[in-house]
């Protein structure tokens, strides 16, 4: 009888749960559409997991300040932010007259609640705020000390914990206590310049201006975010005039979009480190490949192996400089030269180590590990590396991984390589938010578990409050030259993202993947 | 016949749970899948915590018990990544899928049939030939290929129909809305013809042959020859013998037709943008929500089962001589 | 079921029995080859078929020493340069282009012969093996081991196999025996479904019941009597599923489930043209695409005239 009432519940719910969904709205005068290649999981503003995510949420829910696309930390729903003497306790100051989207209050104490409900262990929150945020920023509590001001408890003073904190969308407190987890999932109560009306999971998401918001005016009358898997079925439907703004454009395909005359290429340098991590743990000292890299001369040896502008230009289809260090330009060490392309005196190099060729060319092998389909042209981008490996005699047994369920584990357990290939996001706003990737010899993102001792005593010294602007950057900078000498990782580049924009639209990519559209209007 | 009946559904019920526990133990088999639960920097003390609040970190056995336990009381548990109930997530998506797949099967029977009858009687003319060479490329195309020339050829170059996406069609005949679902209904369907057709091209292509086939046996036969030769119309003989005969070999592969159809949406629902559960639980498989899986195998393999019964229930109506038992 | 009764060997009854127990393996023996020959000559169509795929399996038998260039070796400056590209003094470097990394369309259409076709032929046999094994079995011995049997048959039935195929392959080594695994699993209960019906069938005929009476072995009986005279259908299936095989390694590629993209397959090299479509870069479609449908096409052709040939019952169910 199991059957039955499983028909019968299949019966029940197909009638109870046909919300009424129609297509995704076409792009008018007042209506901007978006396409993305994945859809957002749930609409929980403290469990974000990914940029797409973070982009549809981003709309409808604000945030204290903003990051602009220039790296400048802009007043949002926060009018001002100070500090205790020791740093520890930082207050941020709100705008008079916010509301949320169901016409609440917007006050202190709403964000004290907000940060308190996402550290909540209870509550089992994974994404971007109590997986990343706080643990980064040693978040303790948050407490609301006035009607307009509320004051963040963190363990320490670090410069970037204003940005990091910055990333935790706001919403009420009173829609929210009333709502168990699942409810927030499926129906968001917003803070941000555009409010939550239609969510077709897979297909589209339909947001409307909220004309209460304050503290930014907003273009468009509607948003529409349409999630379009396939990427020639996205170029297909930029060209056809279905869709305005589209991301992840193969770069192969920008010239059909160019050339199309309805829209056009956007590409921008991202922030995104891509680099190849020399694993340093003892476990692969078993084998040829992994002793060798434990030798910082044989690291540095293989930087001039691999052709990275030749890779931007062919692969990825844009010029890009390659990284000299892990953090983004402007912040990173003037002084610093970026490795050249010279297979000759990598050669030498490895032969000064003590790896000479053999007969075949061959000086050791190596297993390179990588996923695919997660960065722009990856499985391409490793191949090309592998060859030019090989092409120096570092002869690389390259294995493609599946990414979210094989890579991604073994990574998180620094148990990929000893090469693998990786990009890590980055920030334009502070070295140390691109620096927090080693923090400590054996910290979750230092997947080579790299233990240079000269780096981890100089980041000691960074905790410092009273330090000024200029000596935390020498201190920056004598880090980055530790790392350009001793290196962890084999630099690549920072990843150039392409968004494909029709002709009927005003807007500007960014460099750090945010697609963020309020501003965007009508082409004159 | 009630005891055929019973048997039978004892039967469906230990293939579901079969099924559950394929996919439980390949599920597993991969590793511990908290690491997909986490942030990128997330700390030990929270995998481990997340671990067990996925619960994940209690023996498999335990784990699979109390699955079943649970499916018994028609409960799937919730989605890892969502949050929210497996099962309703994936009804949720279940009519659009539906709606592709009956489309698919609708073409794959419906065209087959004339194409097949056509193709015999013109036997040996370069109708016969040409018919049955595009039958021969229909099964040989792969189907994420002819899916990206319809988008752009017939989409994007002669802007015939809709490049991608969905407007639903029986969510809200279900739900009783029909106006909305006579007003969605032109649309809906240039919506569904390139995606369809993807997905049907293969079984249009081969129960085209198949009719051919048995349509060429039955026209060899005596008693046809015994009609025409007492003067009945060509037509007559077409329609009134042949065609009846022609169908049985369509009617018998429904059943495993509609679990063929099923295995092609995810590649078309991908390149369409087409928001059903092949998709979905292609990305849930991905991201180890196994709860989501778990619904949309059994869900699956309950809907193919069930069709298969009722299948064969038509026979032994319809043909006395099958016995059940 | 009972053992057979053993019969003494000087029994009188035995060569009369021995000459019914072979009947069934001697029609098939007698001119097969001469009669296979002939039907392939008058049906023409057949005989194209067999040559494109003797072609196919001798460019993957001896693809090395005939492939221009190393399939895997990249020339990043290269990279997409259409058929007859010329090197500076004037010969061909790339017959029919290169890719998005500058490998030799050619070389890899060769080598990709080999990965496809070896694929296709290995599934099928390892699921041909395997089905028609456990088919003969169940309808041979009946009982609990055909009914447990047939309930994995319909477990694996009602498990689209595409999911099953993404579940396994994401679960195993990404590789080429994995592939061959994964898609040699969805064959099998094809064959064994077919072949026990056809064992069934067979079960009572008077050369079984005879073979039965000598006192063989019932291995002896399923492989040694039965099989031979079960086996025209499943090899029809066979050459249809090959085609099917190949189909669906292209699909997994598409999805990203394929093998590793520095391993040539065909299926794989049309899954990722697909960023060059829309740039014009034809030749990385077209090649592959044809490659897969001729081969497919052929197979099909030669699974229709071994129906005809061998089995002509099944026409109008395969």
């Amino acid at each position: 009888m199991k059957m039955l009432r499983l028909l019968l519940a299949l019966v029940a719910i197909l009638a109870v749960s046909a919300a009424i969904s129609a297509q995704a709205p076409m792009p008018d005068d007042n209506t901007l559409v978006i396409a993305q290649s994945v859809d957002i999981d749930g609409w929980e503003p403290s469990e974000v997991n990914s940029r797409p995510e973070a982009n549809m949420i981003n709309h409808v829910f604000a945030t204290l300040y903003e990051i602009t696309e220039t790296g400048v930390l802009e007043p949002n729903l926060a009018s001002g932010i100070s500090y205790s003497e020791d740093g520890k306790e930082i207050t941020f100051t709100m705008h008079e007259g916010l509301t949320c989207h169901d016409g609440e209050p917007l006050t202190a104490e709403d964000v004290a609640y907000t940060f308190n409900r996402a550290g909540d262990d209870a509550n089992g929150f994974t994404g971007n705020t109590a997986g990343f945020v706080f643990d980064s920023a040693g978040f303790i509590r948050a407490e609301a000390v006035s009607e307009l001001d509320v004051t963040i408890f963190v363990e320490r003073f670090q410069s970037v914990n204003h940005g990091l904190l910055s990333e935790v969308f706001i919403h009420c407190k009173d829609s929210y206590e009333a709502m168990s987890l699942e409810e927030a999932a499926q129906s968001p109560i917003g803070s941000g310049p555009y409010k939550y009306v239609e969510w077709v999971p897979d297909s589209h998401t339909l947001m409307e201006k909220f004309e209460d918001f304050l503290p930014r005016e907003a273009g468009f009358d509607r948003l529409v975010w349409r999630v379009i898997p396939e990427a020639s079925t996205r170029v297909a439907e930029l060209i056809a005039g279905n869709v305005d703004i589209i991301s992840n454009v193969v770069p192969d395909q920008a010239d059909a979009v160019n050339m199309s005359g309805v829209a056009e290429v956007q590409a921008v340098q991202g922030t995104r480190r891509m680099y190849v991590g020399l694993n340093q743990r003892e476990q692969y000292n078993d084998s040829e490949g992994g002793r060798a890299i434990k030798d910082s001369a044989v690291r540095v040896a293989l930087q001039y192996a691999v052709d990275v502008p030749t890779i931007c230009a062919t692969l990825l289809g844009t010029e890009c400089d390659r990284m000299k260090s892990m953090v983004n330009p402007p912040n990173d060490n003037p002084n610093l030269e970026a490795y050249p392309y010279d297979p000759v005196k990598a050669g030498e190099l490895l032969d000064a180590a003590g790896y000479p060729a053999d007969d075949d060319g061959a000086r050791f092998h190596i297993v390179f590990q990588a996923g695919s389909g997660r960065y722009l042209n990856d499985a391409n981008v490793v191949q090309a590396i592998s060859q030019y490996l090989t092409d120096v005699g570092v002869i690389v047994d390259l294995q493609m991984m599946d990414w979210s369920s094989e890579f991604v584990p073994a990574l998180r357990q620094h148990n990929v390589g000893p090469l693998y290939f990786v990009g890590t996001g980055g920030g334009t706003w502070n070295a140390q938010y691109d620096m927090a990737d080693i923090s400590t010899p054996t910290g979750a993102t230092n997947y080579t578990e790299w233990s240079n001792p000269e780096w981890f005593a100089l980041r000691e010294t960074l905790a410092d409050p009273s330090l000024t602007a200029e000596e935390t950057q020498d201190i920056v900078n004598a880090m980055l030259e530790v790392m350009y000498n001793d290196p962890p990782w084999l630099f690549l580049y920072f990843q150039p993202d392409f968004y494909g924009v029709s002709n009927r639209v005003d807007w500007q990519a960014r460099r750090d993947e945010k697609v963020i559209v309020y501003k965007a209007q009508l082409a004159m | 016949m009630g005891k055929y009946l019973i048997r039978r559904l004892l039967q469906s019920i230990l293939v579901i749970v079969g099924v559950t526990l394929l996919s439980f133990i390949t599920l597993h088999i991969a590793g511990d899948p908290t690491y997909l639960f986490v942030s990128e920097r997330a700390s030990e003390e929270e995998i481990i915590a997340t671990r067990a609040r996925l619960g994940f970190d209690r023996p498999i056995a335990e784990q699979y018990i109390s699955f079943l336990i649970n499916l018994s009381r028609g409960d799937f548990g919730n989605s890892l990544k969502a949050r929210t109930s497996a099962f309703d997530l994936v009804m949720d998506r279940l009519p659009a899928t539906l709606e592709l797949t009956l489309f698919a099967m609708l073409v794959a029977t419906v065209f087959a049939i004339p194409i097949g009858i056509i193709s015999a009687i013109n036997r040996g003319t370069p109708v016969d030939g040409g018919v049955m060479l595009l039958a021969m490329l229909g099964q040989s195309i792969p189907s994420f290929w002819l899916g990206l020339m319809f988008i752009l050829f017939v989409g994007l170059q002669l802007r015939w129909l809709p490049i991608s996406g969905h407007v639903p069609l029986l969510k809200p005949l279900f739900a009783g809305e029909f106006d909305l679902f006579l007003a969605n209904l032109p649309q809906a369907i240039r919506h569904l013809i390139m995606p369809a057709l993807t997905v049907g091209v293969f079984s249009l292509s081969r129960n085209a042959r198949l009719v051919r086939s048995a349509m060429l046996e039955v026209l060899s036969l005596d008693y046809i020859k015994t009609a025409r030769a007492k003067g009945l119309v060509e037509r007559k003989v077409i329609i009134g013998h042949a065609f009846r005969n022609a169908l049985i070999p369509v009617v018998t592969i429904l059943g495993l037709e509609f679990g063929f159809l099923l295995s092609g949406v995810v590649v078309v629902e991908t390149v369409f943008s087409w928001p059903g559960v092949g998709r979905q639980v292609f990305n849930a498989i991905n991201q180890r929500d196994i709860p989501v899986v778990q619904a949309a195998v059994v869900l699956f393999s309950f809907m193919f089962v069930l069709l298969n019964l009722i299948v064969d229930l038509l026979y032994a109506v319809l043909d006395p001589r099958v016995r059940l038992e | 079921m009972s053992p057979p009764p053993t019969l003494p060997a000087e029994n009188p009854k035995r060569s009369a029995l021995l000459t019914v127990a072979s009947a069934g393996l001697q029609e098939e023996s007698v001119g097969f080859a001469a009669r296979a020959w002939t039907s392939l000559l008058r049906a023409r169509w057949p005989l194209l078929a067999l040559a494109i795929l003797a072609l196919t399996t001798l460019m993957a038998l001896v693809g090395p020493q005939v492939a221009p260039k190393d399939p895997n070796r990249q020339e990043l400056i290269m990279r997409l340069k259409p058929p007859m590209t010329r090197d500076a003094d004037g010969s061909i470097q790339f017959l029919l282009g290169s890719d998005a990394l500058g490998r030799d369309v050619l070389s890899r259409l060769i080598y990709g012969a080999r990965v496809s076709i070896l694929v296709g032929i290995t599934a099928v046999t390892m699921g041909g093996v395997a089905g028609s094994l456990l088919g003969l079995t169940a309808g041979y011995l009946g009982g609990r081991i055909d009914d447990v049997i047939m309930r994995l048959a319909d477990i694996q039935l009602a498990f689209p196999f595409i999911l099953l195929a993404i579940m396994a392959l994401v679960v195993l080594e990404r590789g080429v025996l994995s592939l061959v695994l994964v898609l040699g699993i969805g064959q099998w209960v094809t064959y064994a479904r077919i072949a026990r019906g056809e064992t069934i069938s067979q079960r009572e005929k008077e050369y079984v019941e005879a073979a039965r009476a000598l006192g063989m072995s019932r291995a002896r009986i399923m492989l040694r009597s039965i099989l031979p005279n079960i086996l025209a259908p499943l090899i029809v299936i066979a050459s249809f599923n090959v085609a099917s095989v190949i189909l669906a390694e292209a699909a997994l590629s598409f999805l990203g489930l394929g093998v590793p993209p520095n391993v040539p397959t065909w299926g794989g090299m049309l899954a990722e043209s697909r960023d060059q479509l829309l740039g014009g870069k034809w030749w990385l479609a077209v090649y592959p695409g044809l490659a897969i449908m001729l081969t497919v096409l052929s197979l099909n052709i030669l699974g229709d005239w071994l129906r005809d040939f061998l089995d002509p019952r099944l026409r109008g169910t395969v």
